[in-house]
């Protein structure tokens, strides 16, 4: 093996380890809900805009250009709005956590304090463990919350905040990737546009089998819902002109 | 139902910041669609017309199927904490069943714990005398869910469509739209910062850029 050989193998391995390192990323940061969902919402604002600019762009070749474009910065901003929002949502929801802790602090009653702590916990796993089990945690939680913390002032993103950001576009901008390769396979907008709808579908048909799996439900009849619901999107827009395919 | 059931309603079934999140979405979706479409439509009454149902029907889909995802999305996680509770009680790869149990829990009190106490609520999960599995049926509490997400969604187009009420002229009304959008994206971020002890102001400027970026974006493309 040539010197200069060694820099472009770990290079080579680098580059076919990046989509697995993705993978992993995305795995970590967000559940396997919000990754289902975020799919979908990719899926939909990709087919959906895509059938917009049919209708808005102009007719010519230099519509396939006019369309990369408008996707490109449609699913950037897009997956940068998702992803804001998301990490937003969490940062208010450690806000809501925090006024808890401080409300918890200045409750003198044990009672209503252990009460409190129990409501919380309703929304979560806990809430499905026997009665005996429950006042165990609340109990540990009672006697384990940190005191006298200082008061939280100014909320920032955290850094697991921040990566939620980078999870949520990736995401959105993994169905552009896949969408977006009629557009440059084929020489009609038209067709490439019906290629990529069809995409889509499929799309939509695999993500309904996969909550419908992961979600312990009738996996054919989530497929079948899901797919019903693209075909009525690109019908329905058919019907009302807004997509041209 | 009056304002106040709404209220209720809502507060039953979404909590603050899902609600300051579904509104976000309502407003973002109603003007990107709005801008697009906005290229395409004749400058006329009819035009304007087409713009107006245009934003009501895409809020009501973009509202049906936000419910969905967010009703059946949690569905999926409420499976997978059981998978991992019942992975811990069998002792089937307990300690990565832990790990995902905490994951899960870590929004909550118990994420505040010192790490000796969450090993404690781990082991009492682990012993439990019992556990029931979360029941994955959509039923009319869910249905009230969707509807809840799904109002909030809807009920955001109004403002934002408001000029194409009034105006018998797309550009104008676009325009129009696009103003109520951005001083309502600001208020929404000052408010969201504010439930969320962040900078106010801050978190308004960037929310009322992204609509001012959509506009000069329809505006580059030949649009309004």
């Amino acid at each position: 093996m040539e010197p200069q050989d060694v820099p472009i193998n770990r290079a080579v391995g680098e580059a076919t380890h990046l989509p697995k390192r993705m993978i992993n990323f995305i795995g970590e940061t967000l559940s396997l809900g919000d990754r289902l969902s975020e799919l979908l919402y990719g899926v939909l604002m990709v087919s959906s805009i895509s059938g917009l600019v049919v209708i808005a762009g102009p007719p010519e070749d230099s519509g396939f250009y006019y369309m990369l474009v408008v996707l490109f910065i449609t699913i950037v901003l897009w997956g940068l709005l998702d992803g804001i929002s998301y990490a937003l949502l969490s940062a208010a929801d450690r806000s809501e956590r925090e006024s808890l802790i401080e409300s918890l602090e200045t409750e003198g009653d044990a009672t209503r304090r252990k009460k409190a702590i129990a409501e919380e916990l309703d929304e979560t796993l806990i809430s499905r463990l026997d009665q005996n089990s429950k006042s165990q945690i609340v109990e540990i939680i009672n006697n384990g919350l940190p005191r006298q913390m200082e008061r939280m002032k100014k909320n920032r993103l955290t850094a697991f905040e921040k990566k939620i950001v980078l999870a949520a576009f990736l995401l959105d901008f993994t169905a552009l990737v896949i969408l977006v390769i009629p557009y440059l396979l084929f020489d009609t907008l038209a067709l490439a546009a019906l290629v990529s709808h069809v995409i889509a579908l499929v799309m939509f048909v695999l993500l309904g089998f996969y909550y419908a799996k992961f979600a312990h439900l009738s996996k054919w009849k989530g497929a079948f819902v899901a797919g019903l619901l693209g075909l009525i999107l690109i019908v329905f827009a058919e019907s009302t002109n807004l997509v041209l395919i | 139902m009056p304002l106040p059931s709404y209220r209720k309603f809502l507060g039953a079934y979404t909590s603050a910041s899902e609600r300051y999140a579904e509104a976000f979405y309502g407003i973002i979706m109603v003007t990107g669609c709005t801008g697009m479409v906005s290229l395409g439509v004749p400058p006329e009454e009819s035009g304007v017309r087409f713009m107006l149902w245009t934003a009501l029907l895409v809020n009501i889909l973009w509202g049906l199927i936000d419910g969905l995802t967010v009703v059946y999305g949690s569905m999926v996680d409420e499976v997978a904490a059981d998978v991992a509770v019942d992975n811990l009680r069998s002792g089937k790869e307990s300690e990565k069943a832990a790990d995902d149990i905490l994951d899960e829990l870590d929004g909550t009190l118990i994420g505040k714990l010192g790490d000796e106490d969450k090993v404690k609520v781990v082991e009492v999960i682990r012993s439990a005398d019992s556990y029931d599995h979360f029941v994955n049926k959509v039923r009319w509490e869910e249905i009230k869910r969707i509807l809840a997400i799904f109002s909030i969604d809807f009920v955001t187009v109004f403002p934002v469509a408001i000029p194409f009420i009034f105006f018998d002229d797309v550009t104008q009304a676009v325009r129009w739209s696009f103003v109520i959008a951005t001083f309502l994206m600001a208020y929404l971020g000052y408010q969201w910062a504010k439930y969320a002890r962040m900078r106010r102001w801050r978190i308004a400027v960037l929310f009322s850029s992204f609509t001012i970026f959509l506009l000069a974006l329809s505006f580059a493309l030949g649009g309004i």
